[in-house]
């Protein structure tokens, strides 16, 4: 993330802009798959992912390729994820 | 609740702040105050760097949602977040009327649970709150907020009032109704009431209006033929790319002569229509279009290094901050108070032109005709109670600032070589106008004006002032 801002101001600027996107997934796997198959729609890339109610099995969270989530409670059932680009 | 810092140590956008605070929240219901598993100490403090608070709060609010209907419970409990929210200041990004959540059912009516804040120092740098994507399967749709620096920012997209859809408006406002006003109302009160009564209606007008954007490649002259042409001439380079051969390198040649031809004819034929049809309105225009606009000077102030400081020192030096008027506790609602009435309001629109430059809400005097013309009762229940009690709410002092250079100075690295056109909110104008021909009238009546003066006055211009004058110097005369 340091190396967006710093590339952002530069004049040679690679993203115009910083999207951020916020969804309640109701626990569905799904949607979290329709979620982030659906940033291609997004005329810039998304870079931050907030989501309420996140699919959750096995004490595990979903994971998509070029995102690193975070959740918490650390342990048991997150309410509340951000997952980074 | 969870919250992510994003560290830069370059700074944000050209901004002095290196972090940004992003929070996801999810508020559950509970059985105990205040009613939602956090408070909303937990959720919005004072933070000096930009934070953005985002998530599914499960709160009606008519803020977010202008033409939702709430019960005095939902409303107290929202109140309860979006006002501590706005104390410290965080502003709501929520574009009003824009729904993020659609129920299964076909009964229920879309809502708005997903809420967006933005503090103060974020607040430049937000550039949309917009739900662009299709459904994912969720009764919730995406929610995108969109952060840019300020100067890569195009204009904000206006109403394009001349396409208002009259028709549907009318039966919106039929349906319409103001929301009751308190009973011995704190400031503070009248003007949370009168704000989400003004944002319900000015969102209900806006939502009829199609959006314009001033765009820097927009091209009056432009034509389908034009289209066609382009992409002709396209469609031959690339063939040329591909084969560079005599015929493909005369066609592109042939076709570029034709394209660019055709630009030149359609903007001379543009420019004699715009010439022909030319008003002593448009009479300006035509010579800036003929001779080009003079370089715009961008204020080059001493110790301003960004646009939020070059504003700063600008307001500072043209409006200097005055202490506080000392706050009243409660309003007292005049006794001897004439109602306003929508002849009183007609009147003033009357004297109101309709190519006047609107203020922040970029609502235009034709717009209010429209309304006062259609629903009669509405102008007045919104604004009577302001004269009622004699105040005037904080919303309708915010004002949209045009800096300007004064021509002629030698340099212009000072504020005073700038001046500033404000331009208020019609509504309040409107207001206005009501209290200056009241406040006419009254000193009319107690015979505060001196009988010779002419200037500003209704019913009286410089004729009646040259009338005046040979009649004084023949009195004058006579005397001698």
């Amino acid at each position: 993330m340091e190396n967006f801002f710093t590339r952002y101001t530069d004049s040679s600027a690679v993203f115009p802009c910083f999207p951020i996107v916020q969804h309640n997934c109701l626990g569905s796997w799904d949607v979290f798959l329709s979620l982030f198959h659906s940033f291609t729609l997004l005329p810039h890339p998304a870079l931050l992912i907030a989501i309420q109610d996140p699919p959750f099995r096995q004490s595990v969270l979903p994971t998509f390729p070029g995102f690193l989530s975070f959740a918490t409670p650390p342990a048991g059932r997150p309410r509340v994820a951000i997952y980074v680009s | 609740m969870l919250s992510v810092d994003v560290f830069s140590p370059e700074g944000l956008f050209g901004f002095p702040h290196c972090s940004l605070r992003v929070t996801s929240v999810y508020l559950l219901h509970t059985n105990r105050l205040p009613y939602h598993s956090i408070p909303p100490e937990c959720l919005f403090s004072f933070l000096y760097y930009p934070h953005l608070v985002l998530g599914d709060f499960n709160l009606h609010h008519l803020l977010a949602d202008p033409c939702g209907s709430q019960s005095e419970r939902e409303f107290i409990i929202s109140a309860r977040y979006l006002d501590f929210a706005f104390d410290i200041p965080y502003h709501l990004l929520n574009t009003p009327g824009v729904y993020p959540r659609f129920l299964f059912d076909t009964i229920s009516r879309p809502s708005v649970l997903d809420l967006a804040f933005a503090n103060t120092a974020l607040s430049p740098l937000v550039c949309s709150w917009d739900t662009p994507l299709p459904s994912t399967g969720s009764d919730h749709v995406l929610c995108v907020i969109t952060l840019k620096p300020p100067a890569l920012m195009l204009p904000p997209p206006t109403p394009h009032w001349a396409l208002l859809d009259r028709y549907a408006v009318g039966e919106a406002l039929d349906a319409f109704t103001t929301l009751p006003c308190p009973a011995g109302p704190t400031p503070n009160s009248l003007s949370r009431w009168f704000d989400i009564s003004s944002t319900r209606l000015t969102s209900l007008l806006t939502s009829h209006a199609l959006s314009k954007r001033l765009c820097p490649y927009s091209k009056p002259w432009w034509s389908p033929r034009l289209s066609s042409l382009r992409r002709e001439y396209h469609k031959f380079a690339k063939i040329f790319r591909l084969d560079p051969s005599p015929l493909n390198r005369s066609n592109v040649k042939s076709s570029r002569r034709t394209y660019f031809k055709a630009i030149a004819t359609a903007k001379k034929i543009h420019w004699s229509d715009f010439l022909s049809s030319a008003t002593p309105h448009s009479f300006w225009a035509a010579k800036r279009f003929a001779f080009g606009r003079p370089p715009q000077r961008f204020p080059d102030l001493p110790g301003a290094s960004d646009l939020a400081e070059v504003a700063e020192t600008l307001l500072h030096h043209l409006f200097p901050p005055k202490p506080p008027p000392s706050p009243l506790l409660r309003l007292i609602r005049h006794e001897d108070y004439t109602p306003l009435t929508s002849e009183a309001i007609s009147r003033a629109l009357s004297k109101s032109s309709n190519t006047t430059a609107p203020g922040p809400e970029y609502i235009p005097y034709s717009v209010w005709k429209s309304v006062n013309r259609l629903k009669p009762c509405l102008l007045p229940s919104l604004l009577d109670p302001l004269l009622a009690h004699g105040f005037h709410p904080p919303s309708l002092k915010k004002a949209l600032g045009i800096v300007l250079d004064k021509s002629g100075k030698p340099s212009y690295d000072s504020p005073s070589s700038f001046r500033v056109i404000v331009l208020l909110r019609t509504l309040s104008k409107i207001l206005e106008r009501v209290v200056t021909s009241r406040l006419s009238a009254q000193a009319t009546t107690c015979s505060l004006i001196h009988p010779l003066l002419c200037g500003s006055l209704p019913g009286r211009s410089t004729a009646d002032a040259t009338l005046v004058l040979p009649h004084h110097v023949e009195s004058f005369h006579r005397l001698r």
